[in-house]
């Protein structure tokens, strides 16, 4: 009997009535484990010691888990990836992990990432490449890899990850399963390893809307170690799902849907683009309000390079608590600047080394002004232009990037097809709730749409995800087994 | 087009606290160099140059301060054991002035 396919629900009600133990669950989820980490690589540390809990009332008692390596785990391996931190064990866990082990769920596993959640292939961490499980020899994305091929794999129903540059949604787009990064702020990230600051979200990966609400739902709430966190008592994600599009007003943009705006695009975008617009008619033929709208294409052409810009200066403001002389692996030398560079030299990845450059020319004095204020206007003008769109509209829908899954053998982006690629990243930099799901296969592979809602306003956009969902026959797929 | 050079990578790089290989320093000169086109990218959006600087993803956000109150502190035990150098129950650092 296989249960780590199944739902979170199901995996409660199975459990409730006895018909399975907390230990054969988490036995399944570590066996599953290693066979995964032998095939794809997900994981940086699977957690065999872990105790299997008890199964309570609440919905997530007794079902494992994995987080990304990026969530501090008490007494649990916590690398961010990085060859700097590959000996830390941090003393605490991060916010999440706390509010779901209160829950009574079991963490099995900490998943691969890219160093630092810098980069979006999954290919720059420590241990190496991630494999996808639809296609060995194509990435997951990144930065939250490790979490979205476990998940699509089965080893469990859900995975933590973050989504800074659409690092959530776009390897649940590869791996045809669900990515949710909800309203910045809504999940404490004390304890998650901090990247861009303006723009962290922690986010989850699972196999259906509602599984990535009930997960949410756990670890949403203010945290007095988060400053940015909010109150969210009358937010209620699973609760509010309904299915119910009735009077819902969605839109898609022009420019990020019609081919016409790509005229290098191969055979497999232009079957992706077409793919979005069969799902978006067929909301249409069940009454559902889609509306096309325009956004000036200078803004969208503008996103990747404010993130390239913010992003770059922020992480290198956040890279520099990285120095070997309080923890991770002290560096050689006959002094403290010795070791310390050392330490950087050895540690930190090239990826993450060229960022940091990138990231100290823009912030320097007489570069602020020109480069990273400019791009925090560009942020600005890019999400009042959303902000426009939520005054009309419930929700945008948007292609999840340019295709399926990338080669692992070339992870070059298509020129000319950049506005489309990063268009995730504008729930970033506005903190909007946003969602991708599977809609559909391209070329035998899975393909995703992502929504979009306003901010605050998770329980709509996650309603109009759930509704969608059902539409389709893309819930609760498993990598190789189809659905 | 611009001053940059390999020794501009490089000066960066020690402010920073570490050595790159020659292929590295290559490949961030040339994210140096692509850091003007993303300029140009944004300058292109009409009416950037007035807009305000979004530093904060909610605009309406209040930050409260928690109260001012002592919380349970982490045990120094735990605290030391990710160090790898320890006396009694002080990290041991690297001497700093005259090092």
């Amino acid at each position: 009997m296989t249960y780590m396919t199944r739902s979170v629900e199901e995996l409660h009600e199975l459990l409730v009535k006895g018909e399975v133990s907390p230990k054969e669950l988490l036995d399944e989820a570590l066996q599953k484990s290693h066979e995964v980490q032998e095939k794809y690589n997900a994981f940086v540390t699977v957690v065999d010691g872990a105790e299997p809990g008890e199964a309570g009332e609440h919905v997530l008692s007794a079902i494992p888990y994995g987080a990304e390596d990026v969530y501090s785990t008490k007494g649990v391996l916590t690398t961010g990836g990085s060859k700097a931190l590959y000996d830390y064990v941090p003393f605490f866990n991060a916010a999440a992990i706390d509010r779901l082990a209160e829950a009574g769920a079991v963490l099995a596993g900490k998943t691969t990432m890219d160093e630092f959640g810098v980069g979006d292939t999954g290919t720059t961490g420590h241990n190496g490449k991630v494999r996808n499980p639809w296609d060995p020899e194509r990435m997951c994305g990144g930065s939250s890899a490790g979490s979205a091929c476990a998940v699509t794999a089965g080893v469990y129903p859900f995975a933590l990850g973050t989504d800074t540059g659409d690092s959530v949604r776009k390897p649940a787009a590869y791996c045809g399963i669900v990515g949710y990064k909800p309203t910045y702020g809504m999940i404490s990230r004390n304890g998650v390893f901090a990247g861009v600051s303006s723009m962290d979200h922690c986010g989850v990966l699972a196999r259906s809307v509602a599984d990535a609400a009930i997960v949410a739902d756990t670890m949403k709430g203010p945290d007095i170690d988060d400053m940015t966190t909010w109150d969210t008592a009358d937010i209620h994600l699973r609760d509010a799902l309904d299915g119910d599009l009735a009077g819902k007003k969605l839109c898609y943009v022009k420019e990020l849907a019609d081919p016409e705006y790509y005229p290098a695009a191969d055979e497999t975008l232009k079957a992706h683009l077409a793919n979005f617009m069969e799902k978006v008619e067929m909301l249409r033929a069940k009454g559902i309000r889609v509306d096309e709208v325009s956004v000036d294409k200078a803004l969208l052409e503008a996103v990747p390079s404010v993130y390239a810009v913010i992003g770059c200066a922020e992480a290198t403001s956040n890279l520099m608590a990285i120095t070997g002389l309080i923890f991770g692996p002290r560096g050689e030398g006959r002094n403290w600047v010795e070791q310390f560079k050392d330490h950087r030299t050895k540690g930190l990845g090239s990826l993450v080394k060229r960022k940091i450059i990138a990231g100290s020319y823009v912030l320097k004095d007489e570069n602020q002004e020109r480069y990273f204020r400019s791009a925090q206007r560009g942020r600005r003008m890019i999400v009042d232009a959303w902000k426009e769109l939520f005054k009309a509209y419930d929700a945008v829908l948007q292609p999840a990037g340019t295709g399926p899954a990338k080669l692992l053998s070339n992870t070059e982006e298509t020129p000319g097809t950049e506005m489309l690629e990063h268009a995730g990243l504008i729930a970033d930099f506005g903190g909007f709730p946003s969602i991708t799901i599977p809609d559909g296969f391209v070329e035998g592979l899975p393909v995703g749409m992502t929504i979009t809602g306003n901010i605050y306003d998770d329980e709509t956009l996650l309603n109009i995800a759930y509704g969608i969902e059902g539409m389709m026959d893309y819930k609760g797929q498993i990598a190789g087994e189809g659905k | 087009m611009s001053n940059l050079t390999k020794e501009t990578v490089e000066l960066f790089a020690k402010e920073q606290m570490f050595e790159m290989t020659e292929e590295e320093k290559q490949t961030a000169l040339k994210d140096l160099e692509a850091m003007e086109l993303h300029i140009e990218k944004i300058n292109r959006i009409p009416g950037v140059t007035t807009a305000t600087v979004m530093t904060h993803c909610l605009d309406n956000f209040i930050l409260e301060l928690r109260e001012d109150e002592p919380v349970e502190s982490t045990p120094i035990e735990d605290l030391l054991a990710n160090a790898d150098e320890v006396f009694d129950r002080e990290i041991e650092l690297p001497k700093v002035v005259n090092g």
